[in-house]
Order: C-alpha cells, then structure tokens, then sequence
C-alpha cells in the first residue's frame, strides 16, 4: 500500500468529511474501521483485570504502562457472539471526548489489519434498516475491493451512561 | 437163536466151543479106542510077540542044543567037542532063560498048560541031552548016536512040537488080538465117521447161523459205515468248497488289504509332506515374524525420527511463532507509528513513511514467517500422515503379526495334526498288518482246512475201502466185489492225482461210488448223493486236470 501524504482536512461533505485514514480491524469476520485520530494506541492482548459489577461487554480493565483504562468487548456490545482471544487479538484503545475531558477505552477485537486511506468517494451511507438508536455509531460505509467495511463513530457506539459507568469503573 | 444177541465173540467162541467140543468128542473116542487098539498091539509086540520070539527062541535052543549035540557025537575032535558043548550049555541057559521068561509071561491057563508041558518035556529031555553029551565027550560016540536016536529023538522032537504048539498057541493069541484090534478099529471108525459127521453137520450149522448172523449185522455196519463214509466225502466237499470259497475271500481280502496298504502308503507320504510343509509354513512364519519385528523395529525408529522432526518442527514453529508474535508486535508498533503520524498530521508525513515501510517489513516478515509456518504445518501434516501412515503400517503390521502368529498357530496346529495323522497312520498301518496276519491266517487255515478236507475225504475213501474190504470179507452179493474193489482202488488214486497245486480241490471218484452202490441195492439215497458228488468235478477240477480225470473214468 502506498504511502500517501495527505492532510487532514475536514471536509464537510456528508462523504468527503468522513475521508480520511481509517484503522481496519475485524470482529467476527466483519471488517471495521476506526478513524485513525480517534485511535491512540493498539496493544496486543493483556490480561484484563475483571470489574465486578460491571456490564457484560466491560471485560475489566487493563494496566497500560501505569494507566488503567477499561476494556470493552465490542462483540459483546454488538450483540455478537463472544469468542476466544487468539494471539492476534488486540486491543484498541480509543481516545473519546467527554465533558470532563478525554478518555481512553480500551476496545477488544480479534485482529487489527491496516491503517487505509479511504476517499470519500467510497463511503457510503448506511442503510436504514428501521431503529435509529442502531445506525447512530455507524459512520459509513466503506467499499474495499470486494468487501465492505464498516466504519464506525467511537464515540456513539458507547452512550453516555456507558461512558459514565466506565468512569466510574476506571 | 439164543445166542443171536450175544457179542460176536462169544458167538464165535461159542461156535468153535461146539465144534471143538465135537472134535474134543472124536478125539477122545479115537484116542480111547486108539488106545485099545494100542493095547492090542501092545499086546501083540509085547506079549505075544515077545512069547512067540522066546518061543521060537526056545525052540532055536533046542535046536542048537540038539545040532549041537549031534555035532558032539560027531565031531572027532575034543576041542570041537568042547566048543559044541559049550554051545549046548549056552543054549540050555538061553533056553532056561527064555523058558522062564516065557514063564512069567504066560498068563492064560492054556499058556501055562503048555508051558508046564514043555517044561515037563524040557526035564525028560535033559537028562537025555546029558547023558548023551556026557557019552559023546567021553568020545563014546556010537552010544551018544544011539541015545540020540532013540532015547532023544523022539522026545526032543516032541519037546520041539511043544514049543510049535506053544509058538502056535502065540500066533493064535496074536491073530486073535489082531482081530480083536481089527474089530476096534472098525468100530472106532463106524463111532468116528458118525461122530465126524455129526460134528461137521453141527459146525456147518453153527457156522451157517453164526455167519449168517454176523453177516447181517456186518451189513448193516457197512451199510452205515459206507453211508457215513459217503457223508463224511459231501461233509468233506462242502468244507473243501467253503474252503475254496474262504481261501478266494481272503485271496480278495489280502488284494484289498494290499491296495488299503499302498493308499495308506500314500497317505502316509502325503502326510509326511504336509508335516514338511507344516514346517516350513512354520520356519517361514518365524521367519515373517523376524521380518516384522525387524520392520517393527524399523517402525520405531521411524517413529523415533518423525517424533524428532515433529519436536524440531515444534520448536521451529515456535521460533516462527515468535518471529510471527514479534511481526505482529512490529506491526503493532508500526500502526501505533501511523496512528502517531497521522495525529502528527504533516509533522509526521515522513513517520508515517517510515511506519508504512516498518509495517511493510514487518508484513513481510509475517508472510515469511506464515510461508515458514505452512511449511512447517505441511511438514507435520506430512508428519502427521507419515505418522498416520507409519500407525496404519504398525497397524497393519500389528494384524500381520496377529496373522502371523495365527498362521502360527494353524500351523502348529497343522504340524501337531499331521503328527496325529501320522500316529493315525501308523495305527492304522498296525491294523492293516494285523488285518493282514489275519488273513494270512485264514488263508493257511484256508489251507489247512483244504488239507483236512482232503485228509478227510482220503480216510473216508479209505473207510470206504474198507468197507469194501468187509463186503468182500462178507461176500454175499457179490455180483463184482472183487471188480469193485478193484476199481476202487483204482479210483482212489486218479482221487488222489487230480487236485491242482493251488487251492486245493478235491474231487470224489463217482464212478466208484456209483458202481458200489448199485452193488450194494443201491438206495435211493446212496445215488442222489453220488450224482451231487458228480457235479463236483465240473467244478472243481481246473480245466487242465479233466484230461487226466476223465482218462480215469
């Protein structure tokens, strides 16, 4: 893939506001991305320190050099199906802002592919499919080759008492 | 008669005991009036010869008394005188003697009559005699002649009339003894002859019933004798048959025997090979099983490599495993690096740069490592199939040798009942020689009882013969006794030439038997059993003996 030096200026297409690099990764054999400047870090798997209490999807939290972030299970949070971590399961830990300021979640998927540079062009809005609460978090989605990928607005697919409870739990 | 029922010995005995006691009877009657006649002649030599002799002896004395007398008158010469004289003196004595002699043995009246007459003579003569001789040696010779012409003459010569009449007197006595013998002897003769007659009469008699007798009940025993003869010869034929038949039943069974024998000969053989092979099957499985256990062997070390090369292929896989985990990390790290370029915005383009290439090595790096992991997953897949292929070898390994051991056990099992053949066999074998023994057995017995049955039929021949013998003995009948004797010996014999070297037939002789009977009045019976006797020969007689057999009927 090459290398491409692009700035990143918003635009405020609908489409063109959404290009930009995007870090694919997968969850249960479905490709999404995540805005790059959303992302902070990508760890491999560490092990995860379990809240009691908390929702199913929160796995715990994790000590990432001295910080405690909270971990989430995005196939828990989507409905899927939990599964085993492999070795190539990584955890992403996403920058999302808040009132009282930024704050990091930990998301865990089952493998991180690349960082792509996805015009405008190929984003597409996604379907309706009738419940709007469900649609909120998907940013577009993208046409890759054969495949779609889903491109996902972090700070929608966690709600605010969500975030509050993570908090909290952090 | 009485004595009908009594043994043939007291018969006999009985019988002789009447003619012996008849002839005991004409001898005792010849003996006594032999005797009587003996007597008489006795008589006649003893007595009245011998007084006849003393009295001719006498009267020769006297004679040489009165010769010599004259001789003495006579003679001129003393010494002749003396010679005659003594003669005359030997003479009287001889005459004394004789006279007293005669004397002693006269015994009739008349005898002694005649005697004491002559005596008387003698005395009157003697002085005569005397004197003359006493005047003859005085050599007075005229007056001897004178006294002996008459002085002595005349009683001398009566003197010798005396004694005639004596010797006379004698010869009467004798003749009338001779008839007197004569007559005993006629009488004897007349008493003999009847007695004789009587005695023949009676043993002809006595001989006619005796034989008659004995005769019938020795018919009655050749009767019996000649039919059991003539059983004892079909008795003989029938076992000679049966014989026969044994001896060809055991000639088969020793056939059968043979060819049971040589098929156990094979079988025995045969067995042998299977036991051989057994062995070898055997010797060829321990063989196999070296094999496998050698490929058994082989086997692990197999095993042994490929655990190796799955342990190195583990470790390499770990290795690839952290070459994988250490370009995952790179890659972590080069997206970290483009997250940070891309935060960095322009600042970072270069970064972002560098990143990609970083995320590029560290791709390649991961497709090396992912090629290196296929191979190395293909390699314990080969692994894994060899190793399937080597537990599927083992496996089939493991079967063969359950086979094997099996094949093994079939094999010793095999072994173990080609053995028990064999002892089988070998009993069998035992059996068979001793079925064989057994026949050879009855077939010497076969033999045997052939030359018993021929023994048999020889003494019933001989018996036959004998019977013959007694009839001919017996006689009666006899039309050809004689002839059927004679042809029944020869018979016998072309009996005896005809049976052939093997099994041993015998025939009967049927002519014989036929012509025997017919003399006999032959019976029903006696001819029925003769034709059966025919019909042997034409089956017995093997075809190269009939010329000799049929040249002898």
């Amino acid at each position: 893939m090459e290398a491409r030096i692009e700035g990143t200026v918003a635009r405020n297409d609908g489409a063109t506001d959404r290009e930009g690099k995007y870090l694919s990764f997968s969850l249960s054999g479905e490709d999404y991305g995540f805005p790059i400047l959303k992302v902070k870090e990508i760890i491999g798997m560490m092990p995860i320190t379990s809240v009691p209490g908390a929702p199913e999807y929160v796995k715990g939290v994790v000590n990432l050099r001295g910080k405690v972030i909270p971990v989430v299970d995005l196939r828990l949070k989507f409905g899927i199906e939990g599964s085993a971590y492999t070795d190539r399961t990584c955890i992403i830990v996403v920058e999302i802002q808040r009132q009282n300021g930024q704050l990091l979640i930990g998301n865990v998927v089952d493998s991180v592919s690349e960082v792509l540079n996805i015009k405008g062009g190929d984003i597409e809005d996604a379907p309706s499919f009738g419940a709007k609460t469900d649609k909120d978090f998907i940013l577009g989605m993208a046409k890759m080759g054969s495949g779609v990928k889903i491109l996902l607005d972090i700070e929608k697919v966690l709600s605010t008492e969500e975030v509050m409870l993570l908090r909290d739990a952090a | 008669m009485v004595l009908s029922n009594a043994k043939l010995g007291t018969k006999l005995y009985s019988g002789f005991g009447v003619v012996l006691g008849l002839m005991v009877i004409v001898a005792a009657i010849s003996i006594t009036r032999l005797s009587a006649v003996n007597e008489e002649v006795e008589k006649i030599v003893k007595d009245a010869n011998v007084k006849v002799s003393l009295a001719n002896g006498m009267n020769d004395q006297i004679n040489v008394i009165a010769r010599a007398i004259r001789n003495v008158v006579l003679a001129e010469d003393n010494s002749m005188k003396n010679q005659e004289k003594q003669r005359m003196v030997e003479a009287s004595i001889k005459f004394q003697e004789a006279n007293d002699k005669m004397s002693k043995l006269v015994r009739t009246e008349r005898g002694k009559e005649l005697l004491a007459n002559i005596r008387a003579l003698q005395d009157t003569v003697k002085p005569i005699t005397d004197k003359a001789l006493a005047l003859a040696i005085e050599d007075k010779d005229r007056e001897a002649t004178q006294v002996l012409m008459n002085e002595l003459r005349i009683p001398q010569r009566k003197l010798l009339e005396a004694i005639d009449g004596l010797i006379q007197y004698q010869e009467e006595v004798t003749r009338k003894t001779a008839e007197q013998a004569a007559a005993n002897y006629s009488s004897a003769r007349i008493l003999l002859i009847g007695i004789s007659t009587l005695a023949i009469l009676a043993g002809l008699a006595i001989s006619f019933f005796l034989t008659r007798g004995v005769t019938r009940s020795l018919n009655k025993v050749i009767d019996g004798l000649s039919e059991g003869a003539e059983q004892v010869i079909a008795a003989s034929g029938q076992i000679s048959s049966s014989t026969q038949s044994l001896a060809e039943g055991s000639t088969e069974q020793a056939a059968s025997i043979e060819e049971t024998s040589s098929s156990l000969e094979e079988i025995s053989s045969m067995t042998k090979q299977n036991a051989q092979y057994a062995g070898q099957a055997d010797i060829l499985m321990k063989e196999a099983g070296q094999v496998v256990g050698q490929a058994n062997d082989s086997m692990k070390e197999l095993t042994q490599s490929m655990d190796e090369i799955t342990r190195a292929s583990e470790d390499t896989s770990k290795i690839v495993k952290s070459i994988d985990e250490i370009a995952f990390q790179t890659n972590l790290l080069a997206l970290n690096a483009a997250v940070e370029a891309a935060r960095a915005g322009e600042a970072g383009a270069g970064f972002a740069v560098v990143a990609d290439e970083v995320r590029n090595l560290a791709m390649r790096a991961a497709d090396a490592a992912k090629n290196t992991a296929n191979l190395i997953e293909m390699t314990v897949k080969k692994v894994k199939d060899g190793s399937g292929l080597v537990s599927k070898t083992n496996e089939a390994f493991v079967r063969m040798a359950s086979t094997a051991s099996n094949v093994a056990q079939l094999v010793a099992e095999i072994a173990a009942a080609s053995k028990e053949q064999s002892q089988g066999i070998e009993q069998v074998n035992n059996a068979v020689a001793e079925m064989e023994k057994v026949v050879q057995q009855n077939a010497a017995n076969a033999e045997e009882n052939a030359a018993a049955s021929e023994e048999m039929n020889a003494q019933a021949v001989q018996m036959q013969g004998f019977v013959e013998d007694l009839f001919a003995i017996v006689g009666s009948n006899g039309n050809g006794s004689n002839g059927n004797g004679k042809k029944g010996n020869g018979d016998r014999e072309a009996w005896t030439k005809a049976p052939s070297a093997g099994v041993r037939t015998f025939t009967p002789a049927p002519s014989r038997t036929s012509t025997f009977h017919v003399a006999r009045k032959g019976n029903g019976k006696n001819l029925v059993s003769s034709k059966r006797m025919e019909k042997r020969p034409d089956r017995l007689i093997p075809l190269d003996d009939m010329d000799e057999v049929s040249a002898t009927f």
